[in-house]
């Protein structure tokens, strides 16, 4: 990868995560988590996993927890184990449909949600936003390709 | 074995990700990452206030003042700034006579006591994290330049919001009442002591009462106090009321205490030196 693209790459994560918090501020009343940071990786793995690898989800792992000031190396251990887990079932996720992908990085949403949920909201776990950020996840993935072609268009990523 | 994507390595995958967790493990559970945290987080504000202080600020004046109502706006905000700080002025008045009566702190010195107010703006406070998560923190920067140190009592006008720690000269972190790994000393009127711990949500902190040690009195809405026990916050502020009694146990009942001060209410807070 460029280190045009690395940049260009790291500033929009930078963004979507700004966006995540700045939405979840009014979700959250309704139980609801956005995570388009975390969706648009899993997508650009699966589009790329040559360039998206596990060293660059390491790193924009790294920028989120420090961005987000969360216990450092969360964001990054959940990425590069996504990561992992797309390339290990890269051919098995080829061959599934739209939906079932959006329906498979819903679940993929749904641990990352619960898993960061146990760590930094310890005293108030809720099962209704994990069970909740399913369907947010779902509706937010049949955006995510869209978004990611307008922003990334003029990489070859 | 699953065959992977060209040009991938599994030793590289694995390697990152056990890497990654191992860094996870040791800052959850020695907090060894705090320093980098603390420069990457007071960097960003430094740029974020040198950028509006000297960049956007100036650009914005230049421009308001063409337009009469940028003026009145700005105004505006200086007056409410104001009334902010002599709110908590007014807070410590009403309050002094308790918070000298503070036997906690030096007691050779108890009419001498002068409490010293320190005017801070917050210049980080993420709202999200807040109201989701159980870290409760913001940071501020004093508007005297003076030497903040940890465990400095924070208040605004609504009353005890949280403890200070200390970042670097001219920036520290304010602990909220409600964030997990916060303890406030209290007490009710009828001499009924106990330690809270922050619930992780805004505005709440909690107390388990084992029932075996003795009778204990307290009602739904009863006020809560700070004890002054620990030394770091001021005995017989008012910090909230009893907002719920749940039964753990047949023996052991958690009570949620309400709190008064609302740290979304204002951006002046005041530290207590």
């Amino acid at each position: 990868m460029k280190l045009s693209e690395l940049v260009f790459l790291t500033v929009i994560f930078i963004l979507l995560s700004f966006f995540d918090s700045q939405v979840n501020l009014f979700l959250i009343d309704f139980f609801i988590v956005s995570n388009t940071t975390y969706l648009f990786l899993c997508y650009l793995c699966f589009r790329n996993p040559q360039k998206i690898n596990s060293l660059f989800g390491a790193y924009i792992g790294f920028i989120i927890d420090l961005h987000q000031n969360t216990f450092f190396g969360l964001n990054a251990t959940l990425f590069t184990l996504s990561i992992l887990l797309i390339n290990y079932n890269y051919f098995r996720l080829r061959m599934f449909s739209t939906l079932q992908i959006t329906a498979t990085f819903s679940f993929f949403t749904v641990f990352f949600v619960g898993f960061k949920g146990i760590l930094v909201s310890t005293m108030n776990f809720q099962y209704l936003i994990v069970f909740i950020s399913f369907f947010s996840a779902f509706f937010t993935y049949l955006f995510v390709p869209s978004l990611g072609k307008f922003l990334i268009k003029k990489t070859k990523l | 074995m699953a065959r992977l994507p060209d040009r991938s390595s599994r030793f590289m995958l694995i390697a990152t990700f056990v890497i990654c967790s191992s860094i996870l493990f040791v800052d959850f559970r020695f907090d060894a990452f705090k320093p980098v945290q603390n420069f990457y987080k007071s960097s960003s504000i430094f740029i974020r206030v040198f950028s509006s202080e000297y960049i956007a600020r100036p650009l914005y004046r230049s421009l308001s003042s063409i337009r009469d109502t940028g003026r009145a706006k700005e105004e505006n905000q200086n007056l409410k700034e104001e009334l902010n700080k002599q709110l908590i002025e007014n807070y410590i008045i009403s309050n002094k006579k308790i918070l000298n009566r503070n036997i906690f702190f030096d007691v050779t010195t108890l009419e001498k006591l002068d409490l010293k107010l320190i005017p801070a703006k917050v210049v980080d406070f993420d709202v999200n994290q807040y109201r989701c998560c159980d870290k409760h923190r913001m940071f501020l920067l004093p508007e005297v330049s003076s030497d903040i140190d940890s465990f400095k009592v924070v208040i605004n006008p609504e009353g005890i919001v949280g403890q200070t720690i200390k970042v670097n000269r001219s920036l520290f972190e304010v602990v909220l009442l409600s964030d997990k790994s916060h303890r406030i000393p209290i007490q009710n009127e009828n001499n009924f002591y106990c330690e809270a711990s922050g619930l992780g949500i805004p505005k709440k902190i909690f107390c388990d009462v084992d029932l075996t040690l003795g009778d204990k009195d307290f009602d739904l809405k009863q006020k809560i106090y700070s004890s002054g026990l620990g030394g770091i916050f001021p005995k017989g502020i008012e910090i909230g009321s009893i907002y719920e009694i749940q039964d753990l146990t047949p023996k052991e009942v958690r009570i949620i205490i309400d709190l008064n001060a609302d740290p979304l209410t204002s951006n002046y807070f005041g530290v207590l030196l």
